[in-house]
C-alpha cells in the first residue's frame, strides 16, 4: 500500500512484520457465469482507513458482503487479525471484530434505536476500542425510545453506524453511508469516521462522493469489473488515466 | 422475512405487557403483574368445573389456549406461520398412546414421552427453517401430514395400531390431565412472558425484523429461531399428550386434524401475536362462540365463523391486544393531563 500524504485516515506505520488486522487474498466471487469479484486482495493496519471506490457493478458491495460473510467467497481468503474467517457466517465474523454498515439502510424497524443497539452490544464482542456510547456518539441519543422504522433515511444510516460501533469492531465496512445526506449529515458522518479511525478501529470505506472520502481515507483501491485497478492516494487515483477512463470513457 | 397475508405483522410490539428499556431490571410491580398474566386464568380455568360442569369442553379449551401459545411463540416471534403445528400436537398424542401401550407407562411419564417424541420431530423438521413465507407454511403442513400418513399406515398397525385408532382407557385420570393442562398454560404463558422481556426475545423479534441485520448484529440466527421452534413444538407436544390421556379412544385423523392448526392459528391472530395474553383472550372468546354457535345454529356454524374472522382480520388486524394497546395510551394520556392540573 503506498504511503498516504494527508492525515485523514492514515494508520501509523506498522512495526515490521506487524500482522495486518485484515487481509484480504486473491478473493474471487462467482454468481453462476458472473464473475463479480476477480482475484481482490487487501491489506489494513488498525485505524487504517482505506477507500473503495469505482463504478457502479464494480464488486465494492460484494466485496463487503463478502468480507462480512453475507457471501461465501468462491476462491481466495479473508484473514482477521491473522486468523481465518473465510466463508463464516455474519454473527460470527461479528463477534471476532468485524461489522458493517448497508449501502440502504437496514433498521430493525419495529425496536426502538435504543434496542437496536442493546441487540447489537449484548451479541457483538466486548468493546476494547470504542469506550463510547454508540447513539450518543452518532447523535441519537435524543431518539433512544423512537422505532427505528420512524427514524429519517439520514438517522437510520447513522443507526446502523450505532449499531456496528455497538459489536465493539476493530474492522468497520462502510457501505455508502453518504449517499442521499445532505451536507450537514455528511459532514457529521466524516467526523465520526474519522473519530472512530482515531480510536484505532480500521475503515473499509465504499463511497462515490469523492469529497466527502477524502476527509476520511488516506488510499484507495479502485475496482473495475471486479478487479483491482488502482491502489494508491485517492490524488492520485482521480489523476490516473485509466481511473479516469473508467469513470468517464474514453 | 416471511410476511403471510394475515394480521399480526409487527404486532410483537403489541404486548399485554410493556418491554422494559434494554439493560433496566423492571420494578417490582412489573414482576407482580407478569406473575398475575402467568398464574390468574389458569387458575381460573382449573376451577371453572366447580361451577360449570363440562370438565371435557373446558379441557379442549385450555389444550387450544395452549396451542394459541405455542403458535405465537413461533409467528410472534420469529414470523413462521406454522399450518403443520397439528404435526407436534399429533406427535405428542402418539407418543404419548405408544408409551401407555407399549411401555406400559402411568399418564404423566407418557405425557412427557409424547413432549420427546414432539420435540425429536421439531429436530429432525428443523431444516424447514431454512424456508420462509407461504413455502414454510406448505412445507410445515406437508410434513404434518407425512407423520398422519406414516402414522396411519395398516402396515404399521403392530406399533401404532394403524388407522384403527388407540384405545389409552386404561390410564384414564381426566382430573390430573385437567391439572396438568392448567399448569402448562400457566407455562406457555411464562414461556412468553420471558420472551417478551428477555434478552433472548428481543434478539427474536431482531430477527423477525429483519434476520440479515440481526445476523450482522452478531445474532445466531438459525440457533434463536431453532429455540423458538423446539420450544412451541414442547408445548405442542405436552398439549396433544394430554389431550390424548383424555380422549382415550381416538384415531390418526383425530389428533392430525388441519382444523387444529387452523384454530389454533386463528386464536392467536385474532388475540394478537407477540403479545402475553392476547391469544388466551382470543382462545376464550373465539372458542366460546365456537361453542354457542355450533351447538345453537350449527347449519351456519360454518358461514357464521368465518364471515367473523374476515371481518375482525379486517378491521382488527392487530388483534385484540392492538386494541387493549390503544386504550392503555388513551389512559395514559388522560392520566397524564389529570396529573399536570394536579
Amino acid at each position: 500500500m503506498p504511503e498516504a500524504a494527508p492525515a485523514p485516515g492514515a494508520a501509523a506505520p506498522p512495526p515490521a512484520g506487524a500482522t495486518p488486522v485484515l487481509e484480504v487474498r486473491e478473493v474471487t466471487k462467482e454468481f453462476g457465469a458472473f464473475t463479480a469479484l476477480d482475484g481482490v486482495s487487501l491489506s489494513l493496519q488498525p485505524g487504517q482507513a482505506l477507500g473503495l471506490v469505482g463504478p457502479n457493478g464494480s464488486g465494492k458491495t460484494t466485496l463487503i458482503n463478502v468480507m462480512s460473510g453475507v457471501h461465501a467467497a468462491t476462491r481466495g481468503r479473508v484473514l482477521l487479525r491473522g486468523e481465518e474467517i473465510t466463508g463464516l457466517a455474519p454473527h460470527r465474523v461479528c463477534r471476532r471484530g468485524m461489522n458493517r454498515t448497508f449501502q440502504i439502510p437496514r433498521p430493525l424497524g419495529p425496536l426502538t434505536a435504543e434496542e437496536n443497539v442493546a441487540v447489537a452490544r449484548r451479541h457483538g464482542r466486548p468493546s476494547r476500542h470504542l469506550d463510547v456510547d454508540p447513539l450518543g456518539f452518532v447523535g441519537l441519543e435524543k431518539f433512544a425510545s423512537r422505532p427505528a422504522s420512524g427514524l429519517t433515511t439520514g438517522q437510520q444510516k447513522r443507526l446502523d453506524l450505532a449499531r456496528a460501533i455497538a459489536t465493539g469492531p476493530e474492522v468497520l465496512l462502510v457501505d455508502e453511508l453518504g449517499a442521499g445526506l445532505s451536507p450537514a449529515e455528511l459532514e457529521h458522518v466524516g467526523e465520526l469516521l474519522r473519530g472512530l479511525s482515531a480510536m484505532g478501529v480500521a475503515l473499509v470505506v465504499v463511497e462515490h462522493l469523492l469529497g466527502f472520502l477524502e476527509a476520511v481515507v488516506a488510499s484507495v483501491v479502485v475496482l473495475d469489473a471486479g478487479r483491482p485497478l488502482f491502489v494508491g492516494s485517492l490524488r492520485d487515483a482521480v489523476a490516473d488515466p485509466r481511473v479516469i477512463e473508467v469513470f468517464l470513457g474514453k | 422475512m416471511p410476511s403471510p397475508a394475515v394480521a399480526g405483522t409487527g404486532a410483537a410490539t403489541t404486548a399485554g405487557a410493556a418491554t422494559p428499556a434494554p439493560g433496566t431490571r423492571p420494578g417490582a410491580r412489573r414482576w407482580a403483574a407478569w406473575a398475575a398474566y402467568v398464574v390468574v386464568i389458569p387458575v381460573l380455568l382449573y376451577l371453572t368445573p366447580h361451577v360449570y360442569n363440562n370438565q371435557l369442553l373446558l379441557l379442549n379449551l385450555v389444550v387450544y389456549l395452549v396451542l394459541a401459545q405455542g403458535v405465537n411463540v413461533i409467528y410472534g416471534f420469529t414470523g413462521y406461520l406454522p399450518f403443520g403445528y397439528v404435526g407436534f400436537f399429533g406427535a405428542g398424542a402418539y407418543g404419548t398412546s405408544m408409551a401407555v401401550i407399549h411401555l406400559h407407562t402411568g399418564g404423566t411419564v407418557a405425557v412427557l414421552i409424547g413432549a420427546v417424541v414432539s420435540t425429536a420431530m421439531a429436530v429432525v423438521l428443523l431444516p424447514l427453517l431454512r424456508l420462509t413465507g407461504a413455502y414454510f407454511a406448505l412445507a410445515s403442513l406437508a410434513a404434518s401430514q407425512a407423520v398422519y400418513l406414516v402414522i396411519a399406515n395398516p402396515s404399521l398397525t403392530s406399533f401404532t395400531k394403524g388407522p384403527y385408532g388407540v384405545d389409552l382407557s386404561r390410564v384414564f385420570n381426566p382430573n390430573l390431565a385437567y391439572l396438568y393442562a392448567a399448569i402448562l398454560l400457566a407455562v406457555a404463558t411464562a414461556v412468553v412472558v420471558y420472551l417478551r422481556n428477555s434478552a433472548f426475545g428481543l434478539s427474536l423479534r431482531a430477527v423477525r425484523a429483519d434476520p440479515l441485520t440481526a445476523s450482522v448484529a452478531g445474532i445466531n440466527v438459525a440457533r434463536a429461531r431453532g429455540i423458538a421452534w423446539l420450544a412451541s413444538a414442547v408445548l405442542a407436544g405436552l398439549a396433544g399428550g394430554i389431550s390424548a390421556w383424555v380422549t382415550s379412544v381416538f384415531y390418526p385423523e383425530t389428533v392430525f386434524a388441519i382444523n387444529i392448526s387452523v384454530f389454533a392459528i386463528v386464536f392467536a391472530l385474532f388475540g394478537g401475536v407477540g403479545s402475553v395474553l392476547g391469544p388466551v383472550f382470543g382462545g376464550i372468546i373465539l372458542y366460546s362462540l365456537y361453542e354457542y354457535i355450533g351447538v345453537s345454529s350449527p347449519q351456519y356454524f360454518q358461514f357464521a365463523y368465518g364471515l367473523l374472522i374476515v371481518i375482525l382480520m379486517l378491521f382488527l388486524p392487530g388483534g385484540l391486544a392492538s386494541v387493549a394497546r390503544a386504550a392503555r395510551s388513551l389512559w395514559e394520556r388522560t392520566g397524564g393531563r389529570v396529573h399536570r392540573r394536579a
